[in-house]
C-alpha cells in the first residue's frame, strides 16, 4: 500500500542522502570502535553500544515475539552476548549493525520456538508503513533508514511483503511460510528472496558496503 | 536467469539463515569464488538491518540496561 506521502517522503530522503552516508561510514567507524573497546572489557563500550542500538533492537524483538517481556529478555540475551563473544566479531567481515540485528533476530526466534504460546499472540505484524511515532525518541539516522525502507516496502508486492513478513518478523522458516500460506515451497523462496533483492535495489547506496563476508548473518553467536 | 544471479537468490536466503543443505553447500562454494556474491550477502544482510527498522519504534525500560550490567559484572 503505497503512502499517500510517499513522493514528498522519497524527495526527503534523496536530499538527506549524502550527509546520511557520512554519517553512516563514521557511524559504522564507531561501532568497531566500540566492538574493540569491549574486547578490551570496557563495559562503559556496552552501554554505548546499548545506547545506540537498544531501541531499535527491542523494537525488533517485540515485533517477532510479540511482548514486552520476552523483548527485554532478548536485549538483555544480546548484550550479555556481544560482551563474552565480542573477539568472534571480524571487522574484516563487514559491519558490527548487521551483525547485532542477526544475534538479535536468532535470539527472539529461537525465545519463541521455546515458548510455543506466544505464537498465539495477536500483535499484529504490520509492515504497511506506519510512519515513526514523534514522541520516540529516535536518532536521526534511524530515522531516515525507517523511512527509506518503508518508502521501499510499498514498492514490494503484496505478495512478496506478505511472505516476508512471515520469514523476518514471524521468524518462520520457508518450509513454514509455505504451509502457512499454502503455497509450494519453491514459490515461497521465490518470493521472499525476491523480496529481499528487490529492497536491496530500492535501497540503493543506504546497503553498500565493501565487498566481504557479512558478520554473522548466515550463523556466528546466537 | 545468468548464474549470479542464481546465486544472489540464495544469497537472500542465506542471510536468513534459511538455505537446504544442497542449496547451502551451491552458494558457499560460488560465493568463494565471487566478488559479487560476497558483495550481494554483505548488502542482503544490511537489507535486513533495514527491515529491522522498519518495526514501529519501542524504548526498553531503564530495568533492561540495569539487568545487562548486573549480568556482565556477575
Amino acid at each position: 500500500m503505497p503512502h499517500p506521502e510517499g513522493a514528498a517522503e522519497a524527495t526527503r530522503a534523496e536530499e538527506t542522502v549524502p550527509v546520511a552516508d557520512d554519517a553512516q561510514a563514521k557511524r559504522r567507524a564507531e561501532d568497531r570502535a566500540l566492538l574493540g573497546r569491549i574486547v578490551a572489557r570496557d563495559e562503559r563500550a556496552v552501554e554505548e553500544l546499548y545506547q545506540r542500538y537498544s531501541g531499535a533492537l527491542y523494537s525488533l524483538a517485540y515485533q517477532v515475539t510479540g511482548g514486552e517481556r520476552f523483548a527485554q529478555d532478548v536485549v538483555q540475551e544480546t548484550f550479555v552476548a556481544v560482551w563474552k563473544d565480542a573477539s568472534r566479531f571480524d571487522p574484516d567481515k563487514g559491519a558490527v549493525s548487521p551483525w547485532l540485528f542477526s544475534l538479535a533476530r536468532h535470539k527472539a526466534i529461537d525465545l519463541v520456538r521455546r515458548e510455543a504460546n506466544v505464537r498465539k499472540r495477536t500483535v499484529d505484524v504490520d509492515l504497511a508503513l506506519e510512519m515513526a511515532d514523534d514522541d520516540v525518541d529516535d536518532e536521526a539516522w534511524m530515522r531516515i533508514r525507517r523511512d527509506r525502507v518503508r518508502l521501499a516496502i510499498a514498492e514490494l508486492t503484496p505478495l512478496q511483503r506478505e511472505a516476508l513478513e512471515l520469514a523476518f518478523f514471524n521468524g518462520l522458516t520457508h518450509v513454514e511460510v509455505a504451509e502457512r500460506l499454502a503455497i509450494p515451497l519453491g514459490t515461497a523462496k521465490t518470493r521472499i528472496r525476491g523480496a529481499l533483492l528487490r529492497l536491496r535495489d530500492l535501497l540503493g547506496d543506504s546497503v553498500a558496503e565493501t565487498p566481504g563476508v557479512p558478520g554473522s548473518m548466515a550463523g556466528g553467536l546466537v | 536467469m545468468s548464474r549470479c544471479a542464481r546465486h544472489h537468490k540464495l544469497a537472500a536466503g542465506a542471510v536468513l539463515d534459511d538455505l537446504a543443505p544442497g542449496e547451502l553447500e551451491l552458494f558457499l562454494r560460488h560465493r568463494d569464488m565471487c566478488a559479487s556474491c560476497r558483495l550481494a550477502e554483505t548488502q542482503l544482510a544490511s537489507v535486513l538491518v533495514h527491515l529491522a527498522l522498519a518495526a514501529p519504534p519501542r524504548v526498553p525500560p531503564p530495568a533492561v540496561l540495569d539487568r545487562i550490567r548486573s549480568a556482565i559484572r556477575g
